[in-house]
């Protein structure tokens, strides 16, 4: 219909339309006062250096000017998918972000979904504030924690962390030391995001729940729905917009893996399994001062981010989901 | 109504641009050196959480004796400190905006320090460092006399294609040790579990020293009747390297990068027959339990607490470590003793070896940008220079000298040091052997005027105060890093720098240090750990071995098998040590001795006609030799 209308409109109506746009920005002017700030924030701190980019196609290292680096096209990306590490970190990512969609995202739906259902007020506040404090425990107490259950004993004499006790007894093997497991840092790592983030991912499903019309339970109770079949039937299709959405803001951060929790938890045994983009792009780009180099790691990650972003978009656009743009 | 939206906008924008100007101002800070009137900018690493003011009477009283020295009116240090955790990080951030102080520390040898090295940003000092001029008498005299003492060795550690790019900071070379019980090997002696006393641990074999691990597991070192001890604590992963480093070379293997004869090139230690031999007798003390079981995750931070909880007898690593844990040990256990030696020997009637540190912590550089002119650079060469005039190294190393001191007794049973007068940080006191050390004041507010000025320091001539310690091992520690030099390895490669691996070290590290973990921890077999060895050549390393060899083979000064011994055994001599001597090698020492070094470097040339001149009396020498040997050796043990 826009299409359409833009096409009938003539030169005299294109002058009625800018003095029409011109009342209408005299008239909110306030409105676009408020906005000025954030436009500037984001010209200032997001669009201009956005130049900075240009750093990926030239030779640079810290102590050259910028504009006296040579160019060197994609030399640079070349070099990282050349790199003898990129399948492995390509492999790692992918496996933290993929396990985190499968077995995190959905925690926080249901973990709302069962808040929801708790009808004695006071107990479900209280636990609505419990679940949230994890959220702001400290990565490195998380991690500390995490040393704490998996710790091996120095002899056999002495009692380790009580996981690695309960291994032990399972499995007979006195020598189990799980934290020297290489793999086993991908279920470290997914139990740690889970243990701390659930309840703080909820926030955003209990507000979508809490925006569901009343009137449609009411009716559903009339009809003689069960408790479960109005979850299933009223608050989930509810909230299926909010999940959506937050679900493709998640597909465009699929290659990224945090990083504090990572170099927290890695040591040479697991490196082979945890090293991942942001990790390595740390070591080799600002530890060794590569910026050419992870600053194309960086571009290459965005542009994959807008790849997924815009699939899973017109995924949800095709399953007849409102998107996100 | 329109101008407001106007003024609205202009201020907006006026905003925006001061914004900006003030990030790009940020971003090129370097002030070009003021040679009237000195304003020196430092950037240095932190360790405490408060440092040295640079309007602090330490900080003054430098600049004033420097200024002096200088011959300008005033001159002023600004130190830029940044945390030691992410200290390259910073450095690196600082060159890329181009913010260049006039001195600046570098602790990692980053490939963009090596790029700035080769793109002749920072100041080739190869010819400077050794420099003479003529005094006002006529006389050729070194230009930075403190400078000319630095040494050769750790020079060429630090330099990039053979030139050197800075002024590194001296480190104990001899500083490897290994941590003991005494008294667990004294009662195990006791009841016969040993075959040794304490007092061999000098002379002791790696056979001796599997014994002893042995015993300190199976036969109740602490005599309380439980099992509830271990022989060494080991600390797995990133930080094996120190304890199995030292165990390798102990054991014929390397330091890091070695010649092998059969293969005809410098090789990495883990391609050495001994280095596997080492790594399968650990595996046993593994399975036996005789190292913490929980080695393979076991941090560098917690290595102190097994033997500080007397659970385990032993530590292999730096042996000031003893001087630490003898300190804290006291509080939990008053009859503990502990003790620290060097190296065990392959076998008794083999010269021993230690593994040696680098020789330095980080060197500064003196960046062009800021030092555009060779009149720039002298001047903070001759900076440098008076820096490390004893003056001032015990200045950044202890504060300002006070006339006496008193120990003040606290309600709690601590002791308080009170330095008179106030304003002063510490005290001579004259130990028994006729040296002096410095006890220092434990005012808080004190000790925070010098707190870090010690990474100033580069510590190239010594200072005859040594930092004052209560017990006794302190004493033994310094023995050790004098024995540790006298027969010490050099890593072949430590000068090289091979792109692959400083593009890979991490990856490439991992891969070995973790398959030498799980071989040692049980956790795979040898063929899995050959099949580990060939991935990390298949990934970089063959490449990287190809690399050193192309540095090694053009290297006019580099390290052999003949260099390493005939360097070994000069210091040997010096300190009259001539067990490990051949006739012939004491003879020219002597020679050459008996010449002074001047006339050693002058004669260089006609060298062969005096060494026949010399040969009638090498037996003699020889003889004189085996007479002072034989006069030193009771002094040795």
């Amino acid at each position: 219909m826009a299409k359409t209308q833009k096409a009938a409109l003539s030169a005299q109506d294109k002058a009625a339309a800018k003095a029409k746009t011109w009342t209408k920005l005299k008239r909110d002017k306030w409105m676009y006062l408020l906005l000025l700030p954030g436009t500037l924030y984001f010209i200032i701190f997001k669009i201009i250096p956005m130049w900075g980019v240009l750093i990926a196609f030239k030779d640079y290292f810290a102590g050259v000017s910028f504009l006296k680096a040579p160019w060197i096209g994609f030399d640079n990306f070349i070099d990282f998918f050349s790199d003898v590490s990129f399948w492995q970190l390509l492999r790692n990512t992918l496996i933290i972000s993929l396990m985190n969609l499968i077995f995190f995202f959905p925690l926080p739906i249901i973990l709302a979904l069962l808040l929801n259902e708790i009808r004695v007020q006071w107990y479900k506040k209280a636990l609505q504030t419990l679940v949230y404090v994890p959220h702001f425990v400290s990565m490195v107490v998380v991690t500390s924690i995490t040393f704490m259950l998996l710790k091996t004993p120095a002899m056999e004499s002495a009692t380790g962390g009580i996981i690695t006790e309960l291994a032990r007894k399972l499995t007979g093997n006195p020598d189990v030391n799980i934290l020297a497991n290489g793999p086993a840092i991908y279920w470290i790592l997914l139990l740690q995001s889970i243990w701390k983030e659930t309840g703080w991912g909820t926030i955003i499903f209990l507000a979508a729940i809490a925006g569901v019309d009343v009137e449609q339970y009411e009716a559903a109770i009339v009809d003689g729905a069960s408790r479960f079949q109005q979850l299933i039937y009223i608050t989930f299709p509810a909230i299926m917009g909010t999940i959506v959405t937050m679900f493709i803001l998640r597909m465009g951060s699929v290659l990224d893996t945090g990083f504090e929790q990572i170099i927290l938890m890695q040591n040479a045994i697991n490196r082979e399994y945890s090293e991942t983009f942001d990790t390595y792009v740390y070591q080799y780009g600002r530890v060794e001062g590569n910026y050419g180099y992870s600053t194309a790691v960086g571009l290459f990650k965005s542009i994959i981010s807008i790849i997924c972003i815009q699939t899973a978009n017109r995924a949800a656009k095709k399953a007849g989901q409102t998107g996100l743009f | 109504m329109k101008h407001i939206w106007k003024r609205i906008v202009s201020v907006a924008m006026a905003g925006a641009m001061g914004i900006m100007a003030m990030g790009l101002t940020a971003c090129s800070d370097t002030v070009i050196l003021d040679m009237e009137n000195p304003v020196i900018t430092v950037m240095l690493p932190t360790f405490q959480t408060v440092s040295a003011d640079e309007e602090g009477p330490v900080v003054e009283e430098i600049e004033r004796y420097v200024a002096e020295k200088m011959g300008v009116p005033n001159l002023e240090f600004e130190l830029k400190w940044a945390a030691n955790s992410n200290y390259g990080e910073k450095v690196t951030a600082a060159m890329g905006a181009g913010n260049w102080p006039h001195v600046m520390l570098i602790t990692e040898r980053t490939s963009t320090i090596i790029q700035n090295s080769r793109a002749g940003n920072f100041w080739d000092l190869t010819d400077e460092l050794k420099a003479t001029t003529t005094d006002e008498n006529g006389e050729t005299v070194y230009k930075y006399p403190n400078l000319a003492e630095t040494d050769d060795m750790i020079n060429h550690n630090i330099s990039v294609d053979g030139r050197i790019y800075g002024l590194y900071r001296a480190r104990e070379i001899g500083r490897a040790g290994v941590t003991v019980r005494d008294d667990w090997i004294d009662n195990l002696h006791a009841k016969g579990a040993l075959s040794f006393g304490s007092d061999h641990i000098n002379d002791i074999t790696l056979d001796e020293f599997e014994e002893m691990l042995y015993a300190f597991k199976d036969d109740d070192p602490d005599g309380d009747g439980q099992n509830n001890t271990y022989g060494m604590v080991v600390a797995g992963a990133d930080y094996i390297a120190g304890p199995l480093n030292n165990l390798v070379v102990w054991n014929g293997a390397p330091n890091a990068w070695g010649y092998s004869e059969e293969e005809g090139k410098i090789l990495p230690d883990y391609m050495f027959p001994e280095y596997e031999e080492m790594i399968t007798r650990m595996r046993k003390w593994k399975a036996d339990g005789v190292i913490n079981r929980d080695m393979d995750t076991f941090s560098s931070t917690n290595w102190d607490n097994p033997f500080l909880q007397s659970q385990a007898g032993a530590i292999i690593d730096v042996a000031d470590r003893a001087r630490r844990v003898a300190n804290n040990i006291k509080d939990l256990n008053p009859n503990a003793v502990v003790d620290v030696f060097g190296f065990a020997r392959k076998s008794a009637d083999q010269e021993p070896v230690t593994l040696p540190t680098t020789g330095y912590s980080g060197y500064f550089v003196l960046p062009v940008a800021s030092l555009p002119t060779e009149a720039h650079r002298d001047f903070m060469l001759k900076v440098m220079d008076i820096l490390n005039d004893t003056y001032v190294s015990d200045l950044l190393n202890y504060g300002i000298v006070g006339t006496a001191y008193e120990e003040v007794k606290n309600a709690d049973g601590s002791t308080d040091i009170k330095v008179d007068p106030p304003t002063a940080h510490y005290a001579i006191i004259e130990n028994p052997d006729g040296t002096k050390s410095a006890i220092k004041s434990t005012d808080q507010a004190r000790v925070n005027e010098y707190n870090d000025l010690n990474q100033f320091g580069m510590g190239y001539v010594t200072s005859e105060i040594t930092t004052y310690y209560s017990t006794q091992v302190a004493k033994t520690v310094n023995d050790v890093y004098q024995t540790n030099k006298l027969y010490k390895l050099p890593n072949y490669a430590e000068a090289y720098i091979s792109p692959t691996y400083s593009r890979h070290s991490t990856q490439l590290d991992a891969i070995m240090s973790s398959a030498t973990t799980k071989y040692i921890s049980g956790a795979i077999d040898l063929d899995a750990w050959y099949a580990e060895r060939d991935r990390w050549l298949d990934q970089g390393g063959q490449k990287v071995i190809d690399e050193m060899n192309e540095f090694y083979e053009a290297d006019t000064d580099k390290v052999t098998a003949e260099s390493i011994r005939k360097d070994n055994h000069k210091v040997q001599f010096e300190e009259g040590v001539m067990q490990w001597l051949t006739p012939e090698e004491a003879a020219e020492f002597q020679r050459e001795a008996d010449l002074g070094p001047e006339a050693a470097a002058e004669t260089e040339a006609p060298a062969e006609e005096v060494l026949e001149g010399a040969a009638e009396t090498v037996e003699d020498a020889a003889a004189a030799a085996d007479a002072k040997a034989q006069a030193e050796k009771p002094s040795m043990n």
